[in-house]
């Protein structure tokens, strides 16, 4: 067997193993010093990591502190500083595009809200504060379509209530740009979500519901409400407050009763606004000619509410005569205690009232609120004298006397302002009275 | 005379560590290709490593000495640059001399003037001096002292494995973009810079081990920070080509920006330099009592690299008005920190600059014309690039450094559209890059890579001429040949042989034909195969065969057998001597 020959001398040989050991001991170096640094690497890392952590979490709860005083200017620079330290961190910069807010630099917490908006289109934060800036700066259109985006959006922790609430925020501002029956189909939307016996959300809804001139609605769930609780003196107030503003002025009375002598017993305390409330609706009870009553007991009642009126148009034209001479000679001053609806647009008012003047001089028309009041005095001249049997023996007759008495409230209330005590009680009833002698109060 | 002693104090410590290694060659001839690519990866996850913790280092540093949020009215702010520059000053000027500057033109230096070389002691003082300087509010970034970082473990590594001057030389930019890779976190981008400022050429030799050990680094660079880019990129999109414009006008912004930044960057620095040597021991200190007092009064955000606040801008939260006050006053502190020859990059800076020029811009646009649909981080992005190709001339670079960034190839073109304005405004109206200026004004003479990339290249076509030669048939006699050769005059002649093919013949060649006189002449000579060449080869390529043959004839690439034309050394030196 033949042996094979290295090409290399044992001087070489050993050469060679000499070289694969250094090379060797070389590589063995090199891979002991990479881990010596990955150690080392990780170590600096992570203390680095966490103090930066700790660092933007102390900046973070500086800028929330200074924005819960008030303080955005503070917390705008504490706030960047923790997103500086701690970038993406989405809490953080929702604060901030808060606190940019709060500092009136509106357009920058838009574009800061909107660049935000790009990355998390859905988040229901966001969108409800693009919705707030929207308003605030008062573009309508926006500001409900990021409402609609907040409520339809993503939220932490329980997004049914987060939702619930930016709907009722929502109503509110409808309510607020005056958009009473989108304000109404929202608030349906959010009662018919709404658990039945969540009492306290029910009662938010129906106030928003009186806000938005849904009294029907709003009673509807307070008596729900007290269906469930009959102890809930809110519900009570409330059912009031819409009983009386739907004219069913007997089940306000009663309502309010019902509360005064629950707060009694119970030691609560019932809000002035409703006291008021019950005491007008006792006297409006007082005064109204129900057709309940007995002929004579109803014809008592025209009698004073013609006393009343009589004395509400007297008083009326009295001012108006005082006040004509200074207007005649051009003060403004005059003009300044007439009923400020009449005095932005005079012309269309009387219109309304008392026919188109037609091809009356500028004068004439000027003149029409003492020809207004004429006519009315003159209405009242022709039944000067009547007798109690006179309106006990016809409805008719008696119904006309009450129309009289309205109308000179309804009047005098455009001429000289808004009346106070029984005539703003008389105004009230005048409201629900239908030609033909029937109140809305009658069967309720 | 400073470079001059200098190099003589590398070229000393140099010489100590050179092995004597034709032994190896002959003992393991393989050894070094073997090594290669192991190495390539110790190159690139010990730079990765080495990069991770000069970058939390600078941060450390940062947070200790400036605070965790620096705000205008501080104290400190006004102070800690100003000593930070005195302890720079007295490092570089007594202990680290090779750490001036950023690191690009100094690996460049190792690359081509002292075979690969970059000392120990170099990468520490780069480390030690870089991280305080940054750290310490100076408007300087991380990336080029990373690239110089790396080149220096790679030398390193090199050496102790007793590698050939020639692998030393290749491990360099191999560790030059591992290092600038794992700084950036993005791995071509830094391929790309280095093959394109560094290397200058594309070699398929060292472009593997460039590519293994820059994806290295970055591997292991995403293990600490994530696979997250540099920037959060908000989504970007553009709708409609018309859009374009807009990235136009900020194209042309760009170029203007940086001319003005690199005009004034030169000048002042050439100014320092004409300066007493002594004062560079104090100058760091004025540029960062300078930036102190920028600080101070209203912009810390131009202190150290800036990322946090790119970030900020790419989002948006920023006014244009601040966003330009903010791009001037980075172009200011920047032009302080490099021109005092302060240890640090320019990378971050440049796309400092970039981003606030591009979201300034854009914001503007957008206050202007409302109905423009792009968002800020994309003017910011492509404002990056902008600054990439117009400041540091790497306009290859520049296109795949936002591209890997943002991670969204929806920008491609405004980037490209931005880039190639600013580049051409720039390059237009200053004529030398950056890093080459430096390397004049700092004594070396590097080549111009900007230069190489565009020089033209010579082809044969430009030489070309007719065939004015003689042609015969291979079947044609010495005979026939010589009397009708009598009358041409040549100095050789074109022989169609019988196989379609084409010999040059000599006068020579043809005399020692005459011994058969009426035989077939291809019969005769032993035909050595002519170098076959097409009109579309380099000149240069040519030159070779003169030696063998007086004249070449040029084929057509469809017609392989046809003849485009000849060329002979004189018309190749002639089109040389045209240029």
């Amino acid at each position: 067997m033949a042996l094979l020959k290295s090409p290399f001398t044992p001087e070489e040989r050993a050469a060679r193993r000499k070289l694969i050991f250094t090379d060797t001991l070389s590589l063995t170096t090199i891979l002991a010093i990479t881990v010596l640094l990955a150690v080392a690497a990780h170590f600096i890392h992570e203390s680095y990591a966490s103090h930066r952590k700790s660092l933007a979490d102390r900046w973070a709860d500086r800028g929330i502190a200074a924005l819960n005083r008030k303080e955005p200017l503070v917390a705008i620079g504490a706030l960047r500083s923790a997103l500086a330290l701690d970038p993406g961190n989405q809490d953080t910069e929702v604060r901030l595009a808060e606190a940019l807010a709060a500092a009136g630099r509106t357009a920058e917490a838009i574009s800061y809200f909107n660049m935000l908006a790009q990355s998390r289109p859905g988040d229901g934060i966001i969108n409800l504060q693009l919705a707030r800036l929207a308003a605030r700066q008062g573009e309508e259109q926006r500001a409900l379509a990021d409402y609609q985006q907040a409520i339809f959006g993503d939220w932490h922790g329980n997004g049914y209530l987060q939702r619930r609430e930016v709907r009722l925020e929502m109503v509110e501002y409808l309510i607020s740009r005056g958009l009473f029956l989108r304000a109404r189909s929202e608030l349906l939307v959010s009662a018919g979500n709404a658990p039945r016996n969540d009492n306290a959300f029910l009662i938010q809804i129906a106030k928003l519901m009186e806000k938005s001139e849904d009294p029907q609605n709003g009673l509807h769930l307070y008596q729900q409400v007290l269906q469930q609780d009959p102890d809930s003196l809110a519900a009570m107030e409330g059912a009031g407050r819409t009983s009386f503003d739907l004219g069913a002025y007997r089940q306000a009375r009663r309502y309010f009763e019902q509360a005064i002598s629950h707060s009694a017993s119970r030691g609560l305390q019932i809000s002035p606004g409703t006291q008021e409330l019950a005491r007008q609706t006792n006297r409006l009870l007082l005064l109204a000619p129900l057709p309940d009553l007995s002929p004579r007991g109803r014809a008592l009642r025209i009698l004073e509410n013609r006393k009343i009126a009589q004395a509400r148009l007297a008083a009326c034209a009295t001012r108006l005569s005082s006040k004509s001479e200074p207007s005649a000679t051009g003060s403004s001053q005059a003009d300044g205690d007439l009923h400020p609806s009449l005095l932005r647009h005079p012309i269309k008012n009387l219109e309304s009232h008392f026919g188109k003047p037609g091809g009356k001089s500028a004068e004439a028309v000027e003149s029409s609120p003492n020809l207004a009041l004429e006519n009315l005095q003159a209405r009242w001249k022709q039944s000067k004298r009547i007798t109690l049997g006179q309106l006990e023996r016809s409805r008719g007759f008696a119904e006309a006397q009450m129309q009289l008495v309205f109308d000179t409230e309804r009047i005098t209330a455009e001429l000289c302002g808004s009346p106070s005590g029984d005539d703003a009680l008389l105004l009230r009833l005048g409201e629900a009275w239908r030609p033909g002698g029937a109140w809305r109060i009658t069967n309720q | 005379m400073g470079t001059a002693a200098k190099r003589g104090e590398v070229a000393e410590e140099e010489k100590s560590y050179y092995p004597t290694p034709p032994d190896i060659s002959v003992l393991a001839p393989n050894r070094e290709d073997r090594l290669f690519l192991v190495l390539s990866i110790f190159i690139g996850v010990i730079s990765g490593l080495l990069v991770i913790c000069f970058r939390v280092s600078i941060n450390w540093f940062e947070v200790l000495v400036l605070g965790s949020a620096p705000h205008p009215g501080q104290m400190r702010l006004l102070l800690v640059p100003a000593i930070t520059g005195i302890l720079v000053g007295l490092l570089v000027h007594f202990v680290f001399p090779a750490t001036r500057g950023s690191g690009v033109n100094q690996t460049k230096a190792a690359l081509y003037i002292y075979n690969g070389f970059i000392s120990f002691r170099t990468v520490i003082g780069k480390f030690i001096t870089s991280a305080v300087a940054i750290g310490g509010g100076f408007s300087l970034g991380p990336e080029d002292p990373s690239l110089q970082i790396g080149a220096g473990v790679a030398s390193l590594i090199g050496r102790r494995l007793r590698l050939s001057r020639e692998s030393l030389r290749m491990f360099a930019p191999i560790g030059a973009a591992a290092g600038l890779a794992a700084a950036f976190n993005a791995p071509i981008s830094a391929i790309i810079f280095v093959i394109e400022e560094v290397i200058g050429r594309w070699s398929a030799g060292v472009l593997g081990s460039i590519v293994l050990a820059a994806f290295a680094s970055v591997s292991v660079a995403r293990a600490f920070w994530g696979p997250e880019p540099l920037f959060r990129i908000p989504a970007v999109a553009i709708n409609g080509s018309r859009q374009l414009l807009a990235f136009a006008i900020l194209g042309v912004a760009g170029g203007i920006a940086a001319l003005i930044f690199s005009k004034g960057l030169t000048a002042l620095r050439a100014n320092l330099y004409r300066l007493a040597h002594w004062t560079r021991l104090c100058q760091s200190a004025a540029a960062g009592l300078l930036i102190g007092i920028i600080a101070y009064f209203g912009a810390p955000q131009v202190m150290g690299a800036g990322y946090g606040i790119i970030d900020q801008a790419i989002h948006g939260q920023f006014t244009w008005t601040f966003l330009l006050a903010l791009c001037l006053l980075k172009i200011l502190a920047t032009t302080l920190s490099s021109a005092s020859n302060t240890p640090g990059g320019m990378f971050a800076p440049t796309l400092f600059i970039g981003a606030m020029l591009g979201a300034s811009v854009g914001s503007l646009e957008k206050v202007l014309f409302p109905h423009l649909t792009i968002s800020i981080g994309a003017y910011a992005l492509v404002g990056m690039g902008v600054l990439f190709a117009g400041f540091l001339r790497v306009p290859l670079t520049s296109v795949f450094m936002v591209i890997e960034v943002s991670g969204n190839y929806g920008i491609i073109l405004p980037v490209i559209l931005a880039n190639t304005i600013a580049y051409l405004v720039s390059r237009g109206l200053h004529t030398v890059p950056i890093y080459e200026a430096f390397a004049r004004q700092d004594g070396l003479e590097l080549p111009s890579l900007e230069e190489q990339r565009e020089a033209r290249v010579l082809h044969i076509e430009d030489a070309l001429q007719p065939v004015t030669a003689p042609v015969f048939s291979g079947n044609d006699t010495w005979r026939s040949i010589s009397e009708r050769l009598a009358l041409a005059g040549s100095p050789a002649i074109l022989l169609h042989t019988t196989d379609e093919d084409w010999y040059v013949m000599g006068r020579e060649e043809l005399a020692a034909a005459a011994r058969m006189p009426d035989a077939p002449i291809e019969r005769i000579l032993t035909l050595e195969r002519v170098p076959i060449l097409y009109p579309d080869l380099p000149l240069d390529s040519t030159i070779p065969h003169f030696e063998r043959w007086p004249l070449l004839p040029v084929r057509n690439r469809v017609r392989g057998r046809a003849l485009e034309g000849t060329v002979t050394l004189a018309d190749v030196l002639g089109r040389y001597q045209q240029e």
